[in-house]
This record gives C-alpha cells, structure tokens and sequence, in this order.
C-alpha cells in the first residue's frame, strides 16, 4: 500500500484529504505544520506528500528546501496543495522541482486522488 | 469714482482668505495682504519693501524655484506645497503668475483637503486589505463545504436515503460554488484595485488558446444542448501581444456567461485582423441586452437582470475584470446586443510589433517596476 503524508494545519482539509485518501486505498499520516511533517517525512519516508505553503512553525517552502538538501529524501514526489494564487513562493516552490502546484479551491478531494493516482497508480 | 477704485480693489485684496504677495523685478514685495503677513506673522507694513526671497524661504526654501520660474516669465501652480507654520506643517496651493513688471504669488490654505485626500486613500487601502483578506480566510472553509458535500453526493461514505436529501445537498453544494466563485473574482478585483495583477506579455498565435478554451468549455455548452464553435478567418491570423492565461480568463468569462444566457442555439467565436489588432467577438443566441443597460455591465457589481434565477446569477464582477485585463493588454471590450436578439460580446488584442503593442508593453513594465510582488 502506498504510503502518503499530508501537511496541512487546517484540521477541516487535513480530515477531509486524509479520510478520502485512505477510502481511496492509501497509508495515510498527517502533519499538522511544516515542523512536525518534515520529521516525519525523515523519520518514515513516505512514497508521496501533500503540502500546504502557509503553515505555521515552518512553511511549506522551508519543508521543500529541507527535502531537497536531503538525497534520501529530493526525489519523493510533492504536490503542492495551496490557496496561494499569487506570489513569489509560488515561482520558488515550482522552481524548486515539486511534482504539481495545485490551487484548493479550484479542486474536489477527487479532483486531488485523481491527480495522486497519476504518480502511485 | 476712477480715482476710488484702485483703493477699492486693494481692499478686496487685503482681506481676502487667500495669500496674495506681488514684488517687483528688483525682488523687492510690493504688495502683501492681511492673510499673505499672518502667514509670515508679520504686519504689512513691515514687509513691504523686503526682499521676496529672504521673506519667502523662512516659510520653506524650495518657494525660490517658484519665485525663479516666475522670473523667467513662467507661471507656475504648485499643489500640496508643505509650508511650516507656528510648527504645524500646514499645505498649500501656489499659484505664480507673471504680471507687467511684476511678479505675483497666491497662497491657498489647502491642509483641510490634503487631510482628506489623505485619509481616504487610507480607506481605500485598508478597503483592499479588508478584501484580500478576508478573501484569503474565506477560501480554505469554502474547500471544505465543497469538497465534504462533493464526498457525500457522490455517495462515497453512504447512501443518500431521499431524493429531497439530495436535491438539498445539491443546493448546498452549489451555493459553496457559487460562494468560491465570488471570492475568487473579489480577490482578482482587489488584485486590479491594487495593481497587483501580473501580465507575461507573449507574441503567440491566439488560434491554440482558442482552441483549447472550446475544447474545456464545450461539455458546458453540450450539458444545455448548445453549440459551441470557432469560426476561423479567412486569412491566417497574425501574431498577437497577450498574457495568455489573461487572455483564456477574458475568453473563458464571456463564453460562460454566453452559455449562461443562452437557452437555445449556441456561442460563436470569431476573429477579425484589422490595422493594429484582432478583434475577438463571442456572439450568442441568448436573451440579450437592452441597449440602455450596454454601458453598465461592465460597472463593478453590475448585475443587470435581478429576477435571472438564483442558477444564472454570477457576481457581478467577471466583466469588470474582462475590462480591466483587456485594457491592460492594450485593446478594448464592448458589446452590441438587442434583447432576445442574442448579444455580441468583443475584445481587441494588438499584433505583435506594433505601436499599440509597444505601448501597452511599455504600461506594463513601468507598472511592474512600481508595484514590485509584495511578500
């Protein structure tokens, strides 16, 4: 079963990605900020990660730049799941080699397990 | 009664609410009033006879510029000049004027409407923040009605046991969109108002953006049993100045709303090479729009017809930012339309190389330099 970790601080979006991933046949953890995601990302490499950019303690940008500093850890696939439409993170993040930006409010859980399938299916 | 009237005139002069000072070639004041010598805090007694420069700089030396424009048979006005007085920084309005062998400044007490000039702009600013904002909160417990209802509908964690459940949850779920898009067009709109909103400038052939804006937009169109389809010219296109995905929001925003008004028949799209640019018409066979009301709709917040079912309602805001990124890219947006005749939704874009296009690509860059990204 394919591993993914969601990080997101919303407890409302966090529930409803995580409870429909895991319908959706996946190993499901979450992470509740950008700090608590990047030790569990070392911890227990997941196969793929959903992250937030606005996150308190440590963003979604420092988690990346974290990541790819790390060999074990750059090439696991990040989709980026933000309500950032604008902004200079947003070039960063892309620039910095994630897997997909995607815009929530734009998307549907299924929307988002569609897109994932694309990279563990 | 000729000899009463210089005398008469100086009167109106010396006590009128404005600062009214003249001096001669030599520099030397000729004539100061009540209003000009409480400025100076002196009598005019006192400064008649004085030298103008020496007078004026202890109110704020930059007065010399004026009185030297003057001297070279200028007139000059000066708005919002910052004057000290009694250590309050006071503003004033300046006007020089070049008269026969001398020179004449007016100073007018502008401070109340600085201030208020001032303190609406801070409104407007704290306006914009309150909308970006609050926008930005909005949007993350939108993507949880959404999304949570779409899980339900779609029976993913149970039956749904009524068809009255249904259609309520039904509801539900499209006033969340309904509210999304709402928020997503407030937060463009406080993007224009701000001058936030980003333009990349591309010589592109506008024939794929076309295209693959009719291939999205086309299961909409074939959900009402409309048609959906591009007349090409004639002749091939020529290159054109966009932002592509600015020039795909214009399109796709007046397709949608085509399809919106549009019971039967279709949406067609046209393109049209003139001089300087392409004109792009989006024409429909829906219930259009009385003439009176053309000019209106692309007001902020214009809804023009408030008995359209709840379904139809948009925000109110897509023509208006229609407008803004159209003119932006140098071109413009209009409409011709008779009701239940179908409308004609248009916008130009300029042609790669052309004046027009420099020119919209020159606004754009003086306004990104201005306005770098924030945060």
């Amino acid at each position: 079963m394919a591993k993914i970790l969601i990080v997101e601080d919303d407890p409302l979006i966090n529930k409803m990605y995580s409870e429909k991933l895991a319908r959706d046949g996946y190993e499901v953890t979450v992470a509740q900020n950008g700090k608590i995601g990047l030790d569990k990302i070392k911890a227990n490499p997941p196969d793929l990660i959903i992250l937030d950019i606005m996150m308190p303690v440590l963003s979604g940008i420092e988690v990346i730049q974290e990541m790819k500093k790390d060999v074990n850890l750059e090439k696991i696939p990040i989709i980026v799941l933000s309500n950032l439409t604008e902004g200079p993170d947003i070039e960063k993040a892309k620039k910095m080699g994630i897997t997909e930006y995607l815009i929530k409010s734009d998307l549907d859980p299924e929307d988002v397990s569609n897109t994932i399938k694309k990279y563990l299916g | 009664m000729d000899i009463e009237k210089p005398k008469h005139y100086e009167s109106i002069v010396d006590i009128a609410p404005i600062g009214i000072l003249s001096y001669g070639y030599d520099e030397n004041i000729l004539i100061v009033n009540q209003q000009m010598a409480f400025y100076l805090s002196k009598s005019p007694k006192e400064l008649t006879g004085k030298n103008v420069k020496v007078t004026l700089s202890e109110l704020n030396p930059e007065i010399l510029i004026l009185i030297d424009a003057v001297k070279n048979r200028a007139s000059v006005f000066e708005e919002f000049f910052p004057i000290k007085l009694a250590d309050q920084e006071l503003y004033f309005n300046i006007k020089g004027v070049v008269l026969p062998e001398q020179g004449l400044l007016i100073f007018e007490n502008v401070t109340g409407i600085k201030e208020y000039q001032d303190e609406l702009k801070n409104l407007d600013r704290s306006k914009d923040e309150f909308i970006s904002i609050a926008s930005h909160d909005l949007r993350t417990p939108i993507s949880a009605i959404r999304g949570y209802l779409d899980m339900v509908l779609k029976e993913e964690v149970g039956v749904i046991s009524t068809p009255k459940m249904k259609e309520y949850l039904e509801l539900s779920r499209q006033g969340a969109l309904r509210l999304n898009d709402l928020v997503e067009d407030m937060l463009s709109v406080s993007r224009i108002d701000q001058k936030r909103m980003k333009f990349k400038l591309e010589e592109i052939s506008l024939e794929s953006p076309i295209e693959s804006i009719i291939s999205e937009l086309t299961p909409q169109a074939n959900a009402k049993k409309l048609f959906l389809r591009y007349e090409k010219p004639k002749t091939l296109l020529p290159t054109a100045q966009i932002d592509k995905n600015r020039f795909l929001e214009v399109l796709g925003n007046l397709i949608t709303n085509a399809i919106k008004f549009t019971q039967q028949g279709g949406v067609t799209l046209k393109t049209l090479p003139r001089e300087d640019h392409i004109r792009i018409d989006c024409v429909d066979t829906g219930i259009g729009i009385l003439h009176g009301k053309q000019k209106d709709i692309f007001k902020k917040f214009i809804q023009l017809d408030s008995s359209t079912s709840s379904q139809q309602k948009g925000t109110g805001l897509g023509l208006y930012i229609c407008k803004t990124i159209t003119e932006k890219m140098g071109g413009r947006i209009g409409i011709t339309s008779a009701p239940n005749k179908g409308s004609d939704f248009f916008f130009t874009v300029p042609i790669a190389g052309t004046p027009l296009a420099k020119r919209a690509a020159e606004v754009i860059k003086k306004e990104t330099l201005e306005h770098p990204l924030q945060k």
